[in-house]
């Protein structure tokens, strides 16, 4: 067959496929009407999360009987606890009904996002949490489930970016909501129905322990990446066992190999950030790698044109093996010669090239992995792979423009 | 952009009738991509606030390859993928309509990473050409050639064998 024939035959079963996609109802401005202290949400999603921005908060801890006071015997407390988080004109109170629950109650958890400025209202910008509004709860330390295993809970917001307007009149509460994952996710963890099922259930439940609670509120005013707000505040809870003991030995820890879990670099200079990010930090021998590098420009312009010295583009890449004498150049040449436009909020992926490495101390191994690969492959050992970019926003170079070398540290196992 | 679907429907001026009529198609692609639909709704929206900030276009901008760039390069963002790690959507995983329609040609994508479900639709779906695909994702021509020869080679036994 052809590539012709077989991109024809592949368009139309991709066509069939992409009809087949169910489409929800457009959303339309002013789409969702909230009961309650959340006035009005509009669909106006937009890139909360690549708001940069530093804020200083403030965290009180109350207890009942004493600040940071840990908990007593579940019989000698039944007060409701509280903390709070404060950030200039805004609130963020955790409050549980008890300080000790017994083991398996229902834990009662419910934070407030409160505005005490002096406007009748503020509007922010923010993800959905799991709830559907700006708050996320989680709990520092992982959970033992039954038919589950550890679950770790962390507050996360799905991508969008909705507004609410905030009145001080009328604080946002929400009570916890359950968001995360379990902590063996791979073949042998839990059925996806077990975790599911899991997470369906409102009510946090939490063995015999000490726990740290906590609730989020990430947003931004001035709109969608405009000031951000992230505020955190966090209430210590006992859940007693059965002798009326609350347990002070740590939880249990996650599993979790941390060579499973990605890692990245993230390096910024002005407006220009770049990032290098690979999806876990282990791989076995003849995996194919895969590093990505981000570029990106959140100035104020619509977009800035780099000039370079490499002919391949505004970053180049490199690697060097830590337990080894491998490694390469990054490919660059010494003229001024390549020009690349960069966007304004669009960060540019690009993943590792190979092009014009120039490769010192390798052996047959490595090369083996190297030539005539699109990929990536590297022999058993520790590898720092990075990413440089270094380019001038003059188009003579004559001005030098941001540095950039973020690096990551990979581990290919045998 | 040689037969995407949005070149021969006719639309105003306003970003609402862009909406309207780009949303679908856009939906529709990203979906293939990402493999989730939520996540495609999500995507898609975001490129929508995106062509908020700059319209009106001007007119020789083409707005259907502008949604189609941004939509896409935001669905292969590792850093966006990488915060959505950490959440676990109570929702059902629901890929029942691929799976009635082509379940051999929805599992053979998934064996594929996203840039290069991407490179294929923008290619074979929507008729770019690798060079700008390759504009599109700043990356080198041969990089998206890889990727394509990548991909193509993994459907090519299923259309083949199967030959629909």
């Amino acid at each position: 067959m052809t590539e012709q024939d077989l991109d024809l035959r592949l368009r139309a079963r991709l066509d069939r496929l992409a009809n087949a996609v169910p489409l929800a109802e457009a959303a339309q401005a002013s789409t969702q009407v909230r009961r309650g202290p959340v006035v009005w949400v509009r669909g106006l999603p937009g890139r909360l999360t690549l708001a940069i921005g530093l804020v200083a908060t403030v965290a009180v801890a109350v207890w009942a009987g004493g600040i940071g006071r840990p908990p007593g015997p579940a019989s000698t407390n039944d007060q409701g606890i509280e903390s709070v988080s404060i950030d200039g004109p805004f609130e963020l109170t955790i409050r549980s009904t008890k300080a000790v629950y017994e083991a398996d109650e229902p834990i009662e958890v419910l934070a407030a996002l409160a505005y005490r400025g002096a406007a009748p209202g503020v509007v922010i910008f923010h993800g959905l949490g799991v709830a559907g509004g700006p708050l996320a709860f989680g709990v520092v330390e992982p959970v033992e489930v039954p038919g589950i295993g550890l679950v770790e809970l962390v507050g996360g917001y799905r991508l969008s970016c909705v507004s609410s307007i905030l009145d001080p009149a009328a604080d946002m509460s929400e009570p916890f909501a359950k968001g995360g994952h379990p902590v063996d996710e791979g073949p042998g963890g839990p059925s996806f129905e077990e975790v599911q099922r899991y997470f369906s259930d409102r009510v946090l439940r939490l063995p015999p322990g000490t726990w740290h609670v906590y609730a989020v509120a990430d947003f931004s005013v001035g709109g969608c990446g405009g000031e951000r707000h992230s505020m955190q505040a966090e209430l210590t809870i006992g859940v007693a066992a059965a002798d009326g003991s609350i347990p002070t030995a740590p939880p249990p820890t996650p599993t979790a190999d941390p060579g499973d879990l990605p890692i990245g670099a993230d390096t910024q200079e002005g407006p220009i950030q770049l990032t290098l990010s690979s999806p876990h930090r282990d791989y076995r021998a003849g995996e194919a790698i895969d590093v990505i590098a981000g570029l990106g420009y959140w100035g104020d312009q619509p977009s800035v044109t780099t000039y370079g010295s490499s002919s391949l583009g505004p970053v180049a890449f490199w690697l060097r093996q830590l337990d080894g004498d491998v490694q390469t150049g990054s490919g660059g040449t010494a003229d001024c010669v390549s020009q690349s436009v960069l966007r304004a909020n669009e960060p540019v992926q690009l993943p590792f090239s190979k092009a014009a490495l120039s490769v010192t101390g390798a052996t047959g191994d490595f090369w083996q992995g190297w030539h005539g690969d699109p990929d990536l492959r590297l022999p058993t050992g520790t590898w720092e792979i990075g990413a440089t970019t270094e380019f001038s926003l003059a188009p003579d170079c004559s001005v030098p423009g941001p540095v950039l070398r973020p690096s990551i540290t990979i581990v290919v196992l045998p | 952009m040689e037969g995407a679907i949005v070149a021969t429907r006719p639309i105003g001026d306003s970003l609402e009738d862009a909406f309207r009529a780009h949303r679908p198609w856009l939906v529709q692609r990203l979906a293939l991509v990402v493999r989730d639909v939520d996540e495609a709704e999500d995507l898609a929206q975001v490129t929508f606030v995106r062509a908020a900030e700059r319209w009106p276009f001007p007119p020789e901008q083409d707005v259907a390859r502008w949604l189609a760039v941004v939509g896409l390069r935001l669905a292969i963002d590792e850093r966006r993928r990488r915060r959505r790690w950490g959440y676990l959507p109570i929702r059902d995983g629901d890929e029942t309509w691929a799976m009635k329609v082509d379940p051999d040609l929805w599992r053979a994508l998934g064996t594929l990473d996203r840039r290069t479900r991407a490179a294929l639709v923008l290619t074979v779906l929507d008729g770019y050409t690798q060079d700008e695909v390759a504009e599109a994702f700043g990356v080198p021509r041969g990089t998206v050639s890889s990727w394509l020869a990548r991909g193509r080679e993994r459907v090519r036994p299923l259309l083949e064998v199967r030959g629909r």
